[in-house]
């Protein structure tokens, strides 16, 4: 039995109608505009990789951390969870079919800001379009992962929300999203390279300029790597969780 | 040996206080045996187990202690036998994405349970034209009326063709004549030969639409018999006034 399509086209349907993810496609340009701006008033075609780049990581973070937040809040807001755990269906595959229909979102926020930038002029083009798309796919698989996990974690706990705020910025400095980690001080940067944005963002900028990029295949694997163990955790932890909350009773709790 | 719907042997539910040392025994020693095709009223006050012994039939709770089997399947150790055999319908405003369409809300849940493709399309509109839903199929189920929702929960109730339906206080918050429409409507489905537990408060409801009812109190199961021979054997005109005598009107 396949919840994949079915779990995908609900989210396809759930985000029409919400504001909230509709809002990245509004952000996403205009910081985009801002940051290309920026580089054109220094003066710095060097940064327009960084400039492209960062929105749509942001954009890719911010909408998986929602993601991963709200199908759990929501669903248990709306009387959704204990219904939903009673089917046959499984609820892992569930969870991260959303995800990744919510993180597809970010194909259209990857495009609007290219025109953002082809509009203002920017020098912007694919050097290296293998490592680009292949850079792309394993960032989403990344996410999707690292999405899994926080859902898991928000549904141990009674609500998303803290979580949610206090891990956007501080997860989008050490990804080296608007500056690499490398330019991080000395004592954060190991941090930072267990954060798969870090190594997405630096293998996205790369594939931007028309140096050659340094062991594409080995970076990737890196992400891969890590998401990867995101998702092993991840799905541990959600069997464990699941058990938990059935044994407590705290699936309905909000 | 043909295994009943429900089987309850000793059912037990503490639910302990998160930050203190108090327990609170929701469903205490349940033991209850409902045959297929059996329509079973669930009643008692607010906090007296109903909603427990539901949760724990359905799989999202497991029990303290005791067992419980649904078509013969332990509802802890065969969860993924249990689960295609029945179907949970929590009443009130919950259980549904609101600004989904009946529809969509009904094609999610038939992939759910399994029901995929021409199958599952066929098996809602169905459910649409039975629970007269069709008109308004496709509007966000936020506009709904009370009534609607609550035959919209139904008939995702029976999306997965469930052997044991799950009923809580269905007619909760509903006008007595939406009341009456959905208790013809559990009536007819339980003529299909589902078995369906009902909780609910309603005693006129489950005068008239149970086989049998059991009384719970306090976690404890106070009496199982039909509607007809609690009311004899308490000596009361009405199962109401059953109902008051064995678990008195401060309940």
């Amino acid at each position: 039995m396949s919840v994949v399509w079915p779990a995908v086209r609900l989210q396809f349907q759930l985000l029409r109608t919400s504001n909230d993810y509709l809002l990245e496609l509004v952000r996403a340009p205009i910081l985009g505009l801002v940051l290309l701006a920026l580089a054109a008033y220094h003066d710095r075609p060097d940064l327009v990789p960084n400039a492209v780049v960062a929105p749509v990581m942001v954009a890719l973070w911010g909408t998986g951390l929602l993601a991963a937040g709200e199908l759990i809040d929501v669903d248990r807001e709306l009387g959704l969870l204990e219904p939903l755990i009673a089917t046959p269906a499984p609820f892992p595959s569930l969870l991260l079919s959303r995800v990744a229909a919510t993180s597809a979102l970010n194909g259209v926020v990857l495009a609007e800001v290219w025109l953002v930038a082809a509009a203002t002029g920017a020098p912007i083009s694919v050097r290296h379009p293998l490592v680009f798309v292949g850079a792309l796919v394993v960032t989403a698989f990344a996410m999707v992962a690292a999405s899994l996990l926080m859902a898991t974690l928000f549904l141990a706990t009674r609500t998303a929300l803290p979580f949610q705020n206090s891990l956007t910025y501080p997860l989008l400095v050490l990804g080296g999203v608007f500056v690499p980690v490398d330019s991080l001080p000395g004592w954060l940067q190991p941090l930072g390279r267990l954060v798969f944005l870090s190594w997405s963002s630096d293998l996205l900028r790369a594939s931007l300029r028309p140096e050659p990029v340094a062991q594409p295949l080995a970076r990737m694997g890196v992400v891969i790597g890590l998401g990867g163990i995101a998702l092993g955790i991840g799905l541990l932890v959600l069997r464990r969780v699941l058990r938990r909350v059935r044994a407590d009773g705290s699936l309905r709790l909000t | 040996m043909t295994h009943p719907a429900v089987l309850t042997e000793n059912l037990t539910r503490v639910y302990a206080a998160r930050r203190s040392a108090t327990t609170v025994t929701a469903l205490d020693s349940v033991s209850l045996r409902i045959e297929h095709g059996e329509v079973h009223g669930l009643l008692g006050p607010n906090g007296a187990g109903k909603s427990t012994l539901m949760k724990l039939l359905s799989t999202v709770l497991l029990p303290t202690s005791g067992r419980a089997e649904v078509c013969g399947h332990d509802v802890v150790t065969a969860t993924k036998a249990v689960r295609p055999l029945i179907s949970v319908v929590f009443g009130g405003e919950r259980g549904l994405y609101p600004r989904l369409s009946a529809r969509q809300n009904l094609m999610y849940w038939a992939a759910l349970y399994g029901v995929c493709g021409r199958v599952a399309a066929t098996r809602v509109e169905e459910l649409l034209d039975r629970f007269d839903l069709r008109d308004r199929a496709s509007d966000r189920v936020e506009t709904y009326s009370a009534g609607m929702r609550q035959r919209l929960h139904l008939a995702r109730g029976l999306i997965g063709n469930p052997r044991v339906l799950l009923l809580d206080e269905p007619t909760n918050a509903l006008d007595p004549a939406a009341a009456l429409r959905l208790r013809q409507t559990i009536t007819e489905i339980a003529a299909q030969g589902r078995t369906i537990l009902i909780a609910t408060h309603d005693m006129h409801e489950a005068e008239h639409i149970c086989d049998r009812v059991s009384l719970i109190d306090h976690g404890r199961l106070i009496a199982t018999e039909s509607p007809h021979a609690l009311v004899t054997r308490v000596q009361v005109p009405t199962l109401e006034d059953a109902y008051l005598s064995l678990v008195g009107p401060s309940s």
